[in-house]
């Protein structure tokens, strides 16, 4: 069952999903069990769903999917200089052009009346020295959804992007996403993900490096509770001589979620100068949670720089003995710590009021102060 | 021929401008011999090549075993049919013919004693420096000699009869301490634990059986020293140490093997009990043929290793120095059972040539207060390619459970690959674990400081390595620590350009 619906997503053959589906073999075993229909991609969704993503600060800079197809009457992108191809043959192209500034991207997962799957393939170029993409999943609860995401994302020589995605899901919400992202010569990308909630929510983000002096700069947090299920895979792949990149990624599990990471980092032959870094760090808040971190590298030559740290622990005590010696009870210092723990992760992001909200978000999903509502 | 080396690379001359500095001395230890590489001419009884029930009873039978070995041997063969070669590890490994080698082979003459043993195999192990007759007493190491299938001499056996210690080969243990046997075989590494453990478990032909009674400190180092002689044999060696409550030991294994066009196989199951308060320190210098500089010939060294801290406070510490073999597959892992437990790996794996290497540990935690360390040390040159791969897994009541690693690469020359892949499974949140990764280079800094002292490239390069792998050589047994750094130095000469 698991496997035929991992044959339906195109989820690699048998011999790859062995090592990259390991720790997800379950989760995608329960979903199997489930009996997809098509999701509508003219659904309505009532005013709540539709608040979480009308900011406006994106106003005029708004693109819209619903269940994976674009929603015009939804979309405007009058004040970017952006432009959207209409997807005939199910892949939809976005182009930011040299003055792109901002554009939000959303994609709405509404539950049908029992469990409903879309799919859909989102082509991203990048000729703007400077753009900014806001990548913004959300659902709403219900019945369960199935998404899966293909997103190719190719900057041109020198364009730079900053890439914020927040996905704030419902627990009957699942999402996969693929990102394939290819930086040319000294292109420069920073990602920031958030990823929140979702039954079971995927992220593969492969990353070639082909021009020399790229750079990538990857962030990442994750914040999981109840049975949520999150498996994170970076694979980042140095083709190019002096490039670099930059990964720190933060994870936070609690209840009885589970949390996968994956951090590759593959220099290829002849990539001198190459300058890697990863660190993972992990904070378990419960006896019934769960991560699993694997940071890995390949490498083929030998100028080469490369370093990764990863770790699993819990809140450090003296720093938690030094707020209640400030008078701090124990259960905010806690949610203190932890949050600022996840800050670290989106101190990246340019735009602050993009920032506070996904940190207020952040901190929405961690464990309550004792006697909060 | 057992083993197709089908996916090996052709073999490439050695570039020019990969020899810089001092060229007639490098090119010289270049082309330096691999030392342990002769062959003991001496007369050999050996089981016809191939692998069926009839070889498992065949084996069994010329050991003399009784009929409940040969039917935990059968269960293990008829498990290993059903299993399938594993493909997951980073090696470039052409298709074994596992009917093409000979399962048992044995120097003729059996000795009852080790004054009777051939002058010819007393002369071989004296030239790898292993300490057999009276030069023993000096060394003051108890040796367990095995040449290809058979243990062909255990000294000291009466001092540590003396104070309770059973240290004998393990065709020996099962005859005469069937009952502890028994009890431990299988209990650590079981019969289908893998493919290359399961195999061995059907075709195991010795090895070498240490018990160590409640409360003794072992009162000297016990060393096994593993001698693979006749072509197209492979050795399927089974060791297993038992330390009671309180009980201690340190082990030493050594290994070397001819230089031959072909791959031999070697895969053997090492297993370690540590009962309350116990403490086994297991240390390797392997160095068996590496193959030579195209590539060719080479052992294959697929071995299981896993120590079981059953007891409380008992401890387990792998260390291991791995120069040689063409491949090395292996894991010495710790399985942190009992409370406040403690597991240690240390490790300096070398690849040079066209060796490949994909070597690691497992920590499995699941006592309370359990800890482990690990330092794994890569040096990549010429073609080599070492891989790290690790486990640490917590298991959900190991509280407190403590894990540290530190895996560090060195790469020499541009063709060679470094890679390291940890996993990391944590399933209680009062666990504190944390890996660390670095990969570098010798930087010109390194060389320049150390030139413009005068000291020579060669000699710089084997400083700054033996530097890098110090952390490791101090957890090794004196003498050991000499000979890791030697075969280091002669395994790496020539390999900076």
């Amino acid at each position: 069952m698991a496997t035929a619906l991992l044959d339906e997503l195109g989820c690699g053959d048998a011999v790859q999903r062995a090592e990259s589906w390991r720790y997800s073999r379950n989760a995608i075993r329960a979903l199997s069990q489930l009996d997809f229909a098509p999701a509508a991609g003219d659904a309505v969704f009532d005013a709540p769903l539709r608040e979480q993503f009308e900011w406006p600060q994106t106003r005029g800079r708004r693109l819209v999917f619903v269940n994976g197809r674009l929603a015009p009457a939804l979309s405007d992108l009058v004040d970017a200089d952006a432009s959207v191809a209409t997807p005939t043959t199910g892949v939809c192209t976005l182009r930011l052009g040299p003055t792109a500034g901002l554009v939000h991207l959303v994609h709405v997962a509404v539950p049908g009346a029992t469990a409903t799957r879309w799919q859909a393939r989102l082509e991203v170029e990048v000729a703007a020295p400077r753009a900014c993409l806001v990548e913004h999943q959300v659902g709403a609860s219900g019945a369960d959804v199935l998404g899966v995401l293909d997103i190719g994302l190719a900057l041109a020589p020198q364009a730079r992007l900053e890439w914020v995605s927040l996905a704030d899901l419902p627990a009957t919400t699942s999402l996969v996403r693929r990102a394939t992202v290819s930086l040319a010569r000294q292109a420069q990308l920073r990602s920031t993900h958030a990823v929140f909630g979702g039954r079971l929510q995927r992220l593969e983000l492969g990353v070639a490096i082909r021009g020399e002096q790229a750079r990538l700069e990857s962030r990442g947090v994750f914040v999981l509770r109840g049975r949520e299920h999150a498996d994170i895979q970076l694979d980042i792949s140095h083709a190019a001589r002096d490039s670099a990149c930059d990964i720190l990624w933060r994870g936070v599990a609690d209840q009885r979620a589970r949390a996968i990471f994956h951090g590759g980092i593959t220099v290829e032959p002849g990539a001198d100068g190459s300058d890697a870094g990863l660190s993972n760090k992990n904070v378990l808040l419960s006896p019934h949670a769960e991560i699993d971190t694997k940071p890995a590298l390949v490498i083929h030559a030998d100028e080469v720089k490369a370093a990764h740290g990863a770790t699993v622990g819990q809140i450090d005590e003296r720093a938690l003995f030094y707020l209640r010696s400030r008078g701090i009870a124990l259960a905010a210092a806690r949610r203190m710590l932890v949050a600022a723990f996840c800050a670290e992760a989106l101190a990246g992001i340019d735009d602050a009021a993009l920032r506070e909200r996904i940190e207020a978000l952040a901190a929405a999903r961690l464990p309550a102060p004792e006697g909060a509502p | 021929m057992a083993i197709q080396p089908a996916d090996l690379p052709l073999p490439t001359p050695p570039p020019a401008t990969a020899v810089a500095g001092d060229n007639a001395a490098v090119e010289a230890a270049l082309s330096r011999r691999y030392d342990a590489g002769f062959v003991t001419d001496i007369e050999s009884e050996s089981l016809p090549p191939g692998l069926d029930e009839g070889t498992v009873r065949a084996i069994s039978q010329r050991k003399g075993e009784p009929e409940w070995m040969t039917q935990w041997r059968l269960q293990a063969y008829r498990h290993w049919l059903t299993m399938a070669a594993p493909q997951w590890a980073k090696l470039r490994l052409g298709p074994i013919d596992f009917q093409a080698i000979s399962y048992f082979s044995r120097p003729k003459k059996q000795p009852k004693s080790l004054a009777e043993v051939d002058p010819k195999l007393l002369e071989t192990y004296d030239k790898l420096g292993v300490p057999l007759h009276e030069r023993a007493k000096l060394a003051g190491v108890a040796v367990d000699a095995v040449f290809d299938s058979v243990s062909v001499g255990t000294t000291f056996q009466k001092e540590l009869a003396a104070v309770g210690v059973i240290f004998t080969s393990m065709s020996e243990a099962i005859r005469s301490h069937p009952e502890l046997v028994r009890q431990y075989l299988g209990s650590v590494v079981p019969q289908g634990d893998n493919y290359f453990a399961a195999l061995n478990s059907a075709v195991f032909s010795d090895g070498s059986f240490v018990f160590i009674p409640k409360g003794v400190k072992c009162p000297m180092e016990l060393s096994t020293y593993f001698r693979i002689n006749a072509g197209h044999t492979g050795q399927f060696e089974r060791t297993l140490i038992i330390a009671e409550e309180g009980a201690s030991v340190s082990y030493l294994e050594g290994c070397t093997a001819p230089m031959r066009d072909e791959n031999q196989l070697h895969a053997a199951v090492v297993e370690l009990v540590a009962l309350d308060d116990a403490s086994i320190k297991y240390s390797t210098v392997q160095n068996w043929y590496p193959g030579d500089e195209n590539g060719i010939g080479g052992i294959y060294n697929f071995v299981t290793k896993r120590g079981e801290c059953r007891g409380a406070r008992s401890r387990i510490v792998w260390t291991q120095v791995e120069t040689g073999s063409a491949i090395t597959w292996k894991y010495p892992s710790c399985v942190l059972r009992g409370d406040d437990s403690v597991g240690e790996f240390h490790s300096v794996a070398l690849t040079h040539h066209f060796q490949q290497a994909d070597t690691g540990t497992k920590m499995i935690h699941i006592g309370r207060n359990t800890k482990s360390k690990i330092v794994s040390k890569g040096i990549s040159a010429g073609h080599g390619q070492n891989t790290y791969r690790g486990l640490v897994k917590v298991e959900k009541g190991a509280d407190g459970a403590r894990n540290h690693t530190q895996c560090d690469s060195l790469l020499i020359g541009k063709k060679c690959g470094a890679h390291t892949f940890p996993y990391i499974e944590v399933k209680n949140p009062a666990a504190i674990v944390e890996h660390e990764a670095t990969t570098s280079k010798i930087s010109d800094d390194q060389m320049f400081y150390c030139r413009s002292r005068g000291i020579r490239e060669e000699d710089a390069v084997s400083m700054i390595v033996d530097g890098f792998c110090k952390q490791v050589f101090r957890e090794l047994p004196m003498e050991f620590a000499v000979e890791a750094k030697k075969l280091l130095e002669v395994s790496l000469e020539g390999a900076i350009g």
